[in-house]
């Protein structure tokens, strides 16, 4: 059992290097902490314009949860194509092992990596534009951290199955990390959208943890909160499962089109 | 001229062809148009659609060529063209230029989605004021895009961490140069970055043009910098062209992935 759990972690943390590309430490910087840093601060300053308003908490918090979507879709997302250009995918696809253990094994680093890079940037917006956290129940808070990146990870989870018989998955992974910024409620109140928008924005993840985030900023409701936090990893859960279910078809395509290693 | 049009019009179609570039000419605009809309839509700020229609448009723009400009470079390399491209008789200059005007062309179709999409889903128009200004400032800005992204792809025929510097150019850009908001919201020292970078006077021609131009003489002074900068952007470039070319000659890492 032991050994098991052992190698699920050394798997874990070879494949986030490997296939993440984070052997260099400069891509790494540029990507996970230049690159996100300036996005922040980009839509912190046009919200600050637009709304006029000193204080920015809301979206300073907001836009740094959607930025688990690093991980969860340019990780978790690529790990299928990753495989394959690196000429893999066929012996992962037949080892006498579990796929779905192998993506939950390839998974847990870029979990904890979001983490990280959601904090970094609530730090850093809390840094530039002096957001004051202090009466925030930060248990709770960090509890819709890891809410958050569990449930972009299991749509990441989702979209990467399609990895395997669709040869381009950038396209589907640019549009969702985009559709997190524009429609969870991250920049402008989700009421402000038309209704067919709203209602897919509660299909997507992050909604409810920036909702719950907003709510334990304002300090009203933590029961409402939690329960909204709840609620984003009964979804998160619901998309890690589907995700299951497509690598279980597109496993089974894959081997009847032989479309493993086509590029 | 007849190689350059030929780059050109083989660019544009092998751009078309890629996913990522039709979601960085048709999707992301329209996500960035829609979340810019609704931060604008409720506030004081006045005459905002400018800075949505221009901002995305603009950035959009931008980014397609950037993320061309490094990725064809990239690309090139990956499937061991480059070095063939960089040998052809023909010019490794005039192909990438022509590269550059293809996409630059396609990415021009950004602004154009946008305004569509806006008009179709909630209705608003652009009303430009000046519209000959305007035409006018596109024209400049163009040609302004293309300049920047010759330096760009000098730098990214040079480094071969070209996908990490292009990942994270784009927001800094589109503070610095004021796409969506005024530069005048930024700190003091930063406007100094701004006024180097052309797109800040791009932009700043167009918005004056769409809202009607109260002082003609500022407006040509500003198209003159915005001139004055785009020149001197390809000096730097022929400059860069000239090291890249006996740097990589010398090292030989063109076609090292």
């Amino acid at each position: 059992m032991t050994e098991a759990i052992g190698r699920f972690i050394r798997q874990s943390i070879f494949s986030y290097k490997a296939l993440f590309g984070w052997i260099s430490p400069k891509a790494y910087i540029t990507s996970k902490i230049v690159g996100p840093i300036f996005q922040l601060l980009f839509f912190c300053l046009l919200t600050r314009y637009s709304y006029g308003s000193e204080n920015i908490a809301r979206w300073v918090v907001g836009n740094s949860l959607v930025f688990c979507y690093l991980n969860a879709f340019f990780g978790i997302g690529t790990i299928m194509t990753n495989e394959r250009a690196a000429g893999t995918l066929k012996l992962v696809v037949a080892a006498p092992y579990s796929k779905f253990l192998t993506f939950l094994g390839r998974s847990l680093m870029h979990v904890l990596d979001g983490i990280f890079n959601v904090a970094l940037s609530l730090f850093t917006g809390i840094i530039l534009f002096r957001i004051d956290l202090s009466g925030i129940n930060m248990t709770l808070f960090a509890f819709n951290i890891l809410a958050a990146v569990i449930s972009a990870s299991g749509l990441g989870l989702t979209i990467g199955s399609l990895g395997l018989v669709v040869k381009d998955t950038n396209l589907m992974l640019n549009t969702a990390s985009t559709a997190l910024l524009a429609l969870t409620g991250a920049n402008f109140p989700i009421e402000k959208l038309p209704l067919l928008l709203q209602k897919l924005a509660y299909c997507l993840p992050l909604t409810r943890s920036i909702q719950a985030a907003g709510l334990l900023l304002q300090g009203a409701n933590a029961s409402r909160a939690l329960e909204l936090m709840l609620l984003e990893i009964a979804l998160g859960t619901a998309y890690t499962l589907l995700g299951y279910f497509l690598l279980q078809l597109m496993e089974g395509l894959s081997r009847k089109k032989a479309a493993l290693d086509l590029f | 001229m007849k190689l350059i049009l030929s780059s050109c019009f083989l660019q544009m179609q092998l751009s078309f062809s890629r996913s990522m570039f039709r979601y960085c000419l048709l999707v992301d605009p329209i996500f960035f148009a829609l979340i810019t809309y609704m931060i604008y839509k409720d506030s004081s700020v006045e005459n905002f659609i400018a800075y949505v229609i221009l901002g995305t448009g603009l950035s959009s723009l931008f980014n397609n060529i950037v993320f061309s400009s490094a990725g064809d470079i990239d690309r090139e390399r990956y499937m061991g063209t480059l070095e063939m491209i960089f040998t052809a008789p023909g010019g490794f200059r005039n192909i990438i230029l022509g590269k550059i005007i293809g996409n630059t062309l396609l990415g021009l179709l950004s602004m154009l989605v946008v305004v569509v999409f806006l008009n179709i889903f909630f209705g608003v128009n652009m009303k430009i004021a000046s519209p000959m200004f305007f035409v006018m400032a596109m024209l400049l800005s163009v040609v302004s895009f293309i300049a920047i992204s010759l330096i760009m792809a000098a730098i990214f025929t040079l480094s071969r961490n070209s996908r990490g510097l292009m990942n994270c150019i784009s927001y800094p850009v589109m503070i610095l140069c004021g796409f969506y908001f005024p530069i005048t919201i930024l700190p003091e020292w930063s406007r100094v970055f701004s006024y180097i970078l052309s797109p800040t006077w791009a932009v700043k021609l167009l918005r004056e043009a769409v809202y009607g131009i109260k002082d003609y003489s500022s407006f040509y002074m500003e198209s003159g910098i915005l001139l004055a900068l785009s020149a001197a952007y390809i000096v730097l470039f022929i400059i860069l062209a000239g090291v890249m070319e006996k740097r990589v000659r010398v090292k030989a890492t063109l076609g090292v992935y």
